[in-house]
């Protein structure tokens, strides 16, 4: 399954990207480049969950209203529930909040004691499904564009891209255009062609799908995504900011009728 | 078939056959392979047994290997070593553990040898691996005030100068949480190697008075306390500045107040029922099925559900702390069965079901032959020896209605507690004593989590249940919180075995 979908049971957030496996209370650098006023209030879609760790983080430190995961693994989206109890469980409740409040109680009473928040309220903040997102449907959506404001595909395309070829890469993308709301915003981190030949070292099923696309990442990439319907914001080359080890793509949503030309500040 | 065992000798350049005259064993073991067949393994053998040169009892001087090690690797050696021999490292094992390994070296006392130390728990996350040439390696690059090594370089012992006076052990433990803090490292995982935490401690900006750490208390790979040489002032503990960067810090008594809100927190979440009973549904009697034990229980289907219905039942879901339609519940076991010879029973039918139905869709060319159906997963079976019953716990909706599907098909009875199998049950014997399989819905599916939750949420788990005071609970965990359950178990001590 993780060489086919790269659902690496070990494979924790950006923890691949800087060698180690970073603590739970440590910030993705993938989450503090963006403009934070887009995630502020926001409901994003998290394509890709893995174990949660990236819900965990836009509910905590970032603002989001509210976040929906989505993975093709179960085991990882079981994980992922967990995470956001886990992770809800430290913040400490009250109106005036101190600083650190976000890691107030400790790990040590969490896993000691059980998380404190019932899982139905983790819910409410944190939701997850298990499915291809590019073939199944959001069990709890009821019909018509769920209008996500932000949309995150952070690692992800290249297993889309190698399970289903260019033809399955545009439909992912014209899905995420129909899930986000007109002028939501996408954020996409692309995996390198290099890391294409990795997986299908691993996996040679790959092979035959890999060795018949022609949309590469780069330049091919971004121009699908502008034919489904996005307009490119603000890119963050590798090396930008601390930890960022691949490239950060943000695009907007155009509305009907509105050209996708050039990049423009949120 | 001839092998010219001769190919490996040099004596065949000379192309003769006779055997010249031989000093040494492998001249002589050369002469008798080229008069003679003998087997290559046997050849080598023989090559490999050269005498060799006695081994000198002291090691010399100056290797000629590299004596040097990655100095980060060398100074965690080195504090892992001190933190074994300090007071609280030798207070935390069995006292024999110490005891039992000391020699007496060149007229001195309490000296261990290096190789004796490999066993200790405290070194078994360390890597790489040491190994008795890595410590004396790393000893003899960080000379260590606090340890003593024999002349030899292969024992090490605790300086006379340090050795603990009969009061000091007490006196310690009494005032240790003044000078214990409570750590969670940015990255997971360093917290089981003493050693790294020392050092990283040792190079921060933290005031030099607490050190050297005294030990490292892990309790899981997240969080560990520490134990300092001096108490932990609650402001050097809340400046960040002063301990490596993106750590966590704080006071263990800060910790106590934190961790007592917590619960006090939890405490106040709304709690589960647990005075309602489930239904008594376990029954002695061998032989006896659910449908004798509730007449006027409808059967459940053992269809998969309408996807129409999909929705409503997601819609349930959220609304509920669990999960519907997971719980099956098994009648007409034999009583000495186990729940390990339970999972393979059932995973036998659910497979055996599965392949039977594939075939069948295969004639019919509705699907490829070799596709199978997806195997069962059974998340728990709650069964307790001595009863012909017990509940299942699948991990989707799915696994539930394979699993009664498949046994009301295969019709199969348990012959003996081991039987993992199953016989046939026969339309002709007039029985129904095969395995049977319910769906368990309602309120009774209610009932059932929450006494399920209620024992997880009540701090449940291995090592509360075998306490003696605490009620007998459901045996259960949900697999969506091992993750978070396995860490109720308390922070890891030492352990030394002998």
């Amino acid at each position: 399954m993780s060489t086919k979908t790269g659902s690496y049971k070990t494979y924790q957030s950006h923890a691949r990207h800087t060698g180690s496996n970073p603590a739970a209370h440590i910030p993705d650098p993938r989450l503090l480049i963006l403009p934070q006023e887009i995630l502020k209030d926001a409901r994003v879609l998290d394509i890709g969950c893995n174990n949660g760790a990236v819900t965990g983080h836009l509910l905590l430190r970032h603002g989001v209203k509210s976040v929906v995961g989505v993975d093709v693994d179960e085991e990882l989206v079981m994980k992922s529930q967990s995470h956001v109890k886990f992770m809800l469980s430290r913040v400490r409740p009250c109106s005036d909040p101190p600083p650190g409040r976000e890691e107030w109680y400790p790990v040590s009473s969490v896993r000691k004691h059980g998380p404190r928040i019932p899982p139905a309220e983790a819910r409410e903040r944190g939701r997850f499904w298990c499915g291809d997102y590019v073939t199944a449907t959001d069990p709890a959506a009821s019909g018509g564009c769920p209008g996500y404001d932000v949309a995150l595909a952070l690692s992800v395309v290249k297993w889309v891209h190698l399970a289903r070829g260019d033809s399955g890469l545009r439909s992912f993308f014209e899905k995420v255009a129909a899930d986000l709301r007109p002028h939501g915003h996408f954020v996409l981190e692309p995996q390198g062609w290099e890391s294409y030949a990795r997986a299908v070292g691993k996996n040679p099923e790959l092979r035959g799908v890999f060795e018949g696309i022609r949309v590469r990442p780069g330049e091919g990439m971004e121009a699908l995504v502008a034919e489904c319907g996005f307009g490119l914001v603000r890119r963050w080359g590798v090396g930008t900011g601390e930890g960022l080890k691949r490239e950060i793509l943000l695009f907007r949503r155009l509305g009907d009728g509105e050209g996708g030309d050039g990049l423009d500040d949120v | 078939m001839h092998v010219d065992s001769s190919s490996s000798c040099p004596t065949r350049l000379y192309g003769t056959r006779t055997a010249p005259k031989s000093n040494t064993i492998e001249e002589h073991q050369c002469a008798l392979q080229r008069v003679m067949f003998v087997p290559r393994q046997l050849q080598k053998k023989a090559l490999r047994q050269q005498p060799k040169e006695p081994a000198p009892l002291v090691p010399p001087e100056k290797s000629t290997k590299d004596d040097h090690i990655d100095p980060t690797l060398a100074k965690e050696m080195v504090m892992t070593l001190e933190i074994l021999f300090s007071d609280y490292g030798i207070e935390s094992g069995p006292p024999e553990w110490f005891s039992a390994r000391m020699r007496s070296v060149e007229g001195e006392s309490d000296f261990i040898h290096l190789s004796a130390l490999l066993d200790c728990p405290l070194l078994a996350e360390m890597k790489p691996k040491p190994s008795q040439m890595t410590f004396r390696k790393a000893l003899t690059q960080y000379p260590s005030d606090f340890l003593q090594l024999s002349k030899d370089k292969y024992y090490i012992r605790r300086r006379h100068e340090h050795l603990p006076s009969p009061k000091s052990p007490v006196g310690h433990q009494k005032g240790s949480d003044d000078s214990t803090i409570y750590i969670e490292p940015h990255v997971t995982g360093i917290t089981l190697n003493p050693g790294r935490v020392a050092r990283m401690l040792s190079q921060s900006a933290m005031p030099r008075k607490y050190l050297p750490v005294q030990f490292v208390e892990a309790g899981d790979t997240a969080w560990a306390f520490v134990i300092l040489s001096t108490a932990v002032s609650h402001e050097d503990a809340g400046n960040q500045e002063l301990w490596p960067r993106d750590w966590i810090v704080m006071t263990k008594h800060e910790w106590r107040r934190r961790d007592e809100e917590y619960q006090q927190l939890r405490r106040r979440r709304p709690t589960l029922s647990t005075r309602t009973r489930l239904p008594e549904r376990h029954d002695r009697a061998s032989g006896s099925s659910a449908q004798q034990m509730w007449p006027d229980r409808p059967s459940a289907p053992t269809v998969p559900a309408d996807p129409a219905s999909a929705r409503e039942d997601y819609q349930r879901n959220e609304a509920a702390d669990y999960e519907f339609g997971l719980i099956v519940y098994l009648t007409n076991l034999h009583p000495l069965t186990t729940k390990e010879t339970i999972t393979s029973f059932i995973t036998r039918q659910a497979d055996r079901y599965n392949r039977k139905k594939s075939s069948s869709k295969a004639k019919g060319n509705l699907v490829p032959k070799d596709e199978d159906g997806p195997p069962v997963n059974i998340n728990y079976v709650d069964y307790q020896k001595g009863l012909t019953t017990a509940y299942l716990r699948l991990r989707k909706v799915q696994d539930s209605e394979l699993v009664v599907s498949a046994l009301k098909k295969r019709k199969r009875r348990m012959q003996d507690g081991n039987d993992k199998k199953g016989k046939k049950v026969t339309a002709d014997s007039g029985k129904n004593d095969w395995v049977q399989a319910t769906n368990v819905g309602g309120n009774e599916e209610r009932i059932y989590w929450e006494k399920v939750l209620a024992a997880k949420w009540g701090g449940g788990g291995k090592t509360k249940r075998k306490r003696p005071s605490q009620p007998v609970t459901l045996d259960v965990r949900p697999s969506g919180e091992r993750e978070q359950t396995n860490g109720g178990k308390p922070p890891k001590k030492i352990k030394f075995s002998d």
